[in-house]
């Protein structure tokens, strides 16, 4: 599996790696891509997120794609992306599929906060075709969250709700708030340099 | 001409003259007598209904069989109760189908009868002793659906036998699956799930079709024309629901049963089918549906009935006690697998929209279930990690939080791993809201964990290590045969005697204690031996006083009769009880209002100590004075941490009531028997007592309703890195939501639990906050904030001064010498900031906060930069240093505090005198822990005694 997953890396051109620190930022702006495949909601996600968002003073652009990389053409007129959502539709085998290619063709520091995963569907086993299990072993890989949540139509509270958490991470990314995405992951786990961590808060 | 026929209808009276006279002409056809007769009792049925007495006599007529089908069938269907039906007219129509003579049609027609009037016939004993009857019936294809209808109505618990149900199965698969049968079948798998262990598919909730709508309905209207007025808005009630709906006979105020099974999953708690007293008599349990008052749970603790389903103790307060002082495997087990099960399948496999009402409704049952208990299920715990996995964060959110609170301990990774690291994801992508909401979670749970779990796991974990006594308490509910186990005791007393007779001046009238020894395989008939066993226990008694009873044989007497061990173990524990509670609550303490109450079972049970008389009847009432005991050992050992939030304490003033009553009979008893065991009991009471004194007792049987293998491992550990963890979450969550107001709320009130463990708690753990949140803290704007960061931080050094006093403990942890190091860093900025005024001035450590290149700080251009984070002029404090100017400068001067050096400490203690009465305590009482007051002139600063005081606290 992982020498597999490396002759997959190995295909990955290198200037096809999608870089967040290889444009300047905008200010009080930010861009998120979603990356899911065909009926996953990417849409109506974007569209929630752009509609949570008109209060917070924060220009937000929503891109989605089905597919990494992105297209050679307007690579230079494309704003530095910010954050990533992967959706993973549990339902749907191939969303799943298209997530794993894709994380493979993007640099290692938007996993360091830059990144998460969305998992649609996860509530009700029946007619679920991609493992939960699954889902929490690639995040647990590139060590990136996940959420849980609903986008289609029929939910709208919960769309909302994942569109505002979704908008959280965003901000935080774009250097809105007080933290950088690193201090968040580093709440994750228990740190073996506990000790060091105070000065680490007080700059 | 049917006209005509109706002018000459005869009278009531006539009509049944006609039918009970024997001789008159049972012809049908041409009998115009006959006719009228029948149209007259019909229409005087239709209109009026019949009495109880015309519905016998009416009744008679029938079963004697003179007339036609065809009359006795419109006879049947004029039966139509004004009022209601007698019972011996049932009794009558049943033993006339009996006879087998009445025609298929005929014998239908009655029991279809006696299905529409269940409900109105007067009593129901001779009918119901006809179940076994009726229930043969069921062979016929004819009358099967009718006779299923009326023993489901009828069916009470004891009906349900194994042969029924075989009988019923038999039927099922010859004649295929019929709603009637299925019916009765889920009734009985209702009353006993463990004869009936075949699915019934509840496809149709309908079992019994109404064939009979407009006799049905004749009768309703019937009825209600009888009735007087006030009754009839009643009447039209009762009236909405089936009337041959069993299940709400007893209350028709409640909704009909279907609507109500969609709202609500949680079972039933019984079956009002069984309900009247009379059924309860046969056997002695009570159903928890007679309880209505907390006294008469007590009177009857020691044979209510369990409901069928365990379930159904999430509905009843009453049998929640019951559950709680009376531990029982497997009633905690199924209630555990019955919540797993039906929260999993509504909330992870197939959750949709419309169930969550009534999910939202269980959860809430069940948080106040684990509140009771103040113990989680463990299975309800393993439901939660699988549903915080797939969690989307927003449904049922309050109820999740309320269930994490009561987890149980755990090492933390697992800890992590399953529940926070779903909390933590929610935490950095919510709004400040809901983060407050998860950090009084966590606060809860760090609670839950140092006040009950900690002290579970600490006693479990001793029971291990300590005895095995552990096993020899399956607390059984059964009679054991005690006058053996008395038999036993007594010889062993007799061996007792032998061995110390050497030097014990024996009674004159006692023979040699060998002789008994004898006497007793001999005569197994105990009573006739009572008199020689007086003789030998004051034999014996008097031996003990003299010997003062050396500790060893004394022990021995355990092992001797095992039977016997569990009364000693309640007298025992009540000793051991009344001991702690004694050290535990001190007379003089006004702080709870249910000490009184306490105070008074204390005394009582002292009390009954002395003079517990026990005889043979009463060894099941010891048993559930036992478990008495450990109820209220559970209580007590909450109990002194959360005093307010428990439900039960008002109940303690009623169990000493309950104790009470128990030793009444046993007065009773001995005033009618003999005296000698009652002596012999006392006897065996001072032994215990005696015993008590010697051994120490062995910790009460478990604390947790809910055993579980409990693990190794070091949960002081997994409680530190708890701590850790959420003053981690804390520090980020304050940066990214800039101090909100309220977040900080939470987290002080975090941290003031935090730091608190050591003294309030016991736990050898002290965490002091990071500094990053006490600077942040510190210089809010908010005075309270300010206060309270100034509270904690007083607290932490009463804690590590605590926790220096006691014997050094190999497990304490939670200060090392760098943590103590940072601890007084922050102490000092504080002191230099608020009291000192040398904030930015003065030579500073290379950790303090205020070390900034002096060029900066001049580059800012603020005057006496050192003062502007003072007492007076901290921002937070501004307002409250004004009002005290106003109040205390003389009127005319301009309201400006004065400099620092020409400030009196007179000045300063009334200022901070005036921040205490404005509920800003925290600073009075920081400022007068870490600094000692200067007693040199007012002008000079305040000795640097903070560093000092501060470094003291730590240890090397």
């Amino acid at each position: 599996m992982a020498a597999e997953e490396e002759r997959e890396m190995s295909e990955v051109l290198p200037e096809e790696i999608l870089k967040p620190f290889h444009k300047m930022p905008v200010r009080n702006a930010a861009t998120v891509l979603l990356v899911g495949s065909y009926g996953t909601g990417t849409q109506q996600l974007a569209k929630a997120m752009v509609d949570v968002c008109t209060d917070t003073g924060l220009k937000l652009q929503v891109r989605t794609t089905t597919s990494l990389p992105l297209p050679e053409e307007n690579a230079d007129t494309r704003p530095r992306i910010d954050y990533i959502v992967f959706i993973i539709d549990l339902t749907n085998r191939l969303s799943f599929s298209t997530v794993q290619s894709a994380v493979q063709c993007v640099d290692v520091e938007y996993f360091l906060g830059r990144a998460c995963f969305v998992v649609t569907n996860a509530k009700g086993t029946s007619d679920q075709c991609v493992e939960m299990e699954e889902v929490s072993r690639l995040a647990d890989m590139y060590n990136t969250m996940y959420i849980c949540g609903a986008i289609k139509e029929g939910d709208q509270d919960e769309r909302t709700t994942l569109a505002n958490r979704l908008l959280r991470l965003v901000e935080v990314s774009a250097g809105r708030k007080n933290v950088s995405p690193l201090l968040v992951d580093l709440t994750c786990r228990q740190l073996c340099f506990q000790e060091e961590q105070t000065e680490f808060y007080t700059v | 001409m049917a006209e005509e026929l109706t002018r000459k209808l005869p009278s009531l009276k006539d009509a049944l003259s006609y039918f009970t006279d024997e001789s008159a002409s049972t012809k049908v056809r041409g009998n115009v007598k006959l006719q009228l007769a029948l149209e007259g009792v019909e229409q005087h049925a239709q209109n009026k209904g019949l009495s109880p007495d015309n519905i016998l006599s009416l009744t008679v007529v029938i079963t004697r069989g003179q007339f036609a089908d065809s009359t006795n069938s419109r006879l049947v269907r004029s039966l139509i109760p004004a009022t209601t039906v007698p019972e011996d007219a049932a009794v009558r129509a049943i033993s006339w189908i009996c006879t087998n003579k009445p025609s298929k049609t005929v014998q239908a027609f009655l029991l279809r009868w006696l299905v529409l009037v269940y409900d109105l016939i007067d009593g129901k004993e001779k009918l119901h002793a006809l179940y076994g009857v009726l229930f043969l019936f069921i062979q016929s294809d004819v009358l099967c659906p009718h006779v299923c209808h009326l023993l489901y109505l009828l069916t009470r618990k004891q009906d349900v036998r194994l042969f029924r149900v075989r009988t019923l199965l038999d039927l099922q698969t010859r004649v295929g699956v019929q709603p009637h049968l299925t019916g009765l079948l889920s009734l009985y798998k209702l009353y006993r799930p463990d004869l009936v262990n075949v699915p019934l598919y509840k496809t149709h909730r309908i079992f019994f079709k109404q064939t009979d709508k407009a006799w049905a309905a004749l009768i309703r209207q019937v009825q209600l024309r009888n009735c007087p007025r006030e009754e009839r808005d009643q009447w039209l009630k009762t009236i909405q629901i089936p009337n041959t709906n069993i299940l709400n006979n007893v209350d028709p105020t409640k909704e009909p049963r279907p609507k109500k099974a969609k709202l609500d999953c949680i079972p039933a708690i019984g079956y009002p089918g069984s309900l009247d007293l009379s059924a309860a008599a046969p056997s002695d349990k009570v159903p928890v549906q007679l309880i209505g008052s907390f006294e008469e749970l007590l009177k009857n603790l020691d044979n209510l009935e369990m409901p069928s389903q365990a379930a159904a103790v999430l509905r009843s307060q009453y049998l929640q006690h019951f559950v709680s002082c009376h531990p029982q495997q497997h009633v905690a087990h199924r209630i555990g697998y019955w919540l797993y099960r039906t929260l999993r399948q509504d909330l992870i496999d197939c959750p949709s929209p419309s169930t969550k009402p009534r999910v939202e409704k269980l959860l809430k049952a069940l948080i106040d279930f684990t509140d009771f208990l103040q113990e989680g299920v463990p299975l309800c715990e393993m439901f939660l990690w699988e549903y915080l996995f797939t969690w989307n964060g927003l449904d049922h959110r309050p109820q999740i939080l309320q269930l994490i609170t009561r987890s149980r301990l755990h090492p933390f990774q697992r800890l992590n791993d399953y529940v926070l690291e779903p909390l933590r994801r929610l935490y950095f992508t919510s709004k400040v809201h809901c983060k407050c909401q998860i950090l009084s979670c966590l606060t809860e749970l760090l609670r839950n964990c140092v006040s009950v779990e900690w002290a579970r796991f600490k006693q479990t974990h001793n029971n291990e290590d300590g005895s095995t006594s552990m096993s020899l308490f399956p607390v059984d509910n059964e009679m054991f045969p005690a006058l053996q186990s008395i038999q036993e005791l007594v010889c062993y007393v007799d061996r007792l005697c032998v061995k110390y007779n050497v030097s014990a001046p024996l009674p004159q009238h006692v023979p040699v204690p060998c002789g008994h020894m004898s006497l007793f395989p001999v005569d197994s008939e105990m009573f006739p031996a009572l008199q020689s066993i007086q003789e030998l226990v004051c034999n014996v008694d008097r031996l003990c006083n003299i010997m003062s009873l050396p500790p060893s044989p004394s022990m021995s007497l355990f092992p001797v009769d095992n039977e016997m061990f569990p009364a000693l173990q309640s007298i025992q524990e009540l000793v051991c009880y009344v001991d702690r509670l004694m050290s535990l609550f001190p007379v003089d303490s006004e702080m709870f209002p249910a000490l009184q109450s306490i105070q008074e079972l204390v005394c009582y049970v002292d009390r009954l100590m002395s003079l517990f008389p026990v005889d043979s009847e009463m060894f099941p009432a010891l048993q559930s004075i036992q478990e008495l005991v450990c109820y209220v050992d559970r209580l007590m050992s909450l109990f002194p941490v959360d005093s307010e939030m428990f439900p039960a304490l008002q109940s303690i003033q009623e169990l000493v009531c309950y104790v009470d009553r128990l030793s009444c009979p046993c007065s009773l008893w001995t005033v009618r028997c003999s005296q000698s065991i009652q002596e012999l009991v006392c006897y065996v009471d001072r032994l215990c007592q005696c015993v008590s004194n010697i051994v120490s007792l062995p910790p009460s049987p478990s604390m947790s309703l809910f055993p579980v293998d409990s693990e190794m491992f070091p949960a002081l550990q997994s409680i530190q890195e708890l701590v850790c963890y959420v003053d981690r979450l804390c520090v980020v969550g304050l940066q990214q939501e800039e101090g909100h107001a309220m977040l900080m709320h939470y987290t002080l009130g975090f941290f003031e639990l935090a730091t608190q463990l050591q003294r309030r708690f016991d736990l050898p753990l002290v965490h002091a906050p990071s500094a990053p949140i006490v600077y942040m803290a510190m210089f809010d704007t908010n005075a309270l904030t300010v206060a309270r960061i100034c509270a904690i931080m007083q607290r932490f050094r009463e804690e590590v001064t605590a926790l220096k006093q006691k014997p050094p403990q190999e497990e304490s942890c939670g200060f090392t010498s760098s943590s103590i190091r940072k601890f007084n860093n922050c102490i000092l900025d504080i002191c230099d900031a608020l009291w000192r005024c040398k904030a930015f001035s003065g030579k500073k450590d290379e950790a303090s906060i205020f070390n900034v290149p002096r060029s900066l700080v001049k580059q800012a251009g603020v005057d006496s930069v050192g003062d502007s984070f003072s007492l007076y002029n901290h921002i937070a404090l501004q307002g409250f240093a004004h009002s005290f100017l106003q109040k205390s400068l003389p009127p005319g001067t301009p309201i400006t505090p004065r400099p620092r050096s020409r400030q009196s400490t007179q000045d300063r203690s009334s200022y901070l005198d005036f921040l205490t009465s404005q509920g800003l305590e925290g600073i009075q009482g920081f400022i007068s822990s870490f600094i000692k007051m200067g007693k040199s002139t007012p002008g000079s600063s305040a000795p640097s005694t903070a560093s000092s005081t501060a470094t003291s606290g730590s240890r090397t």
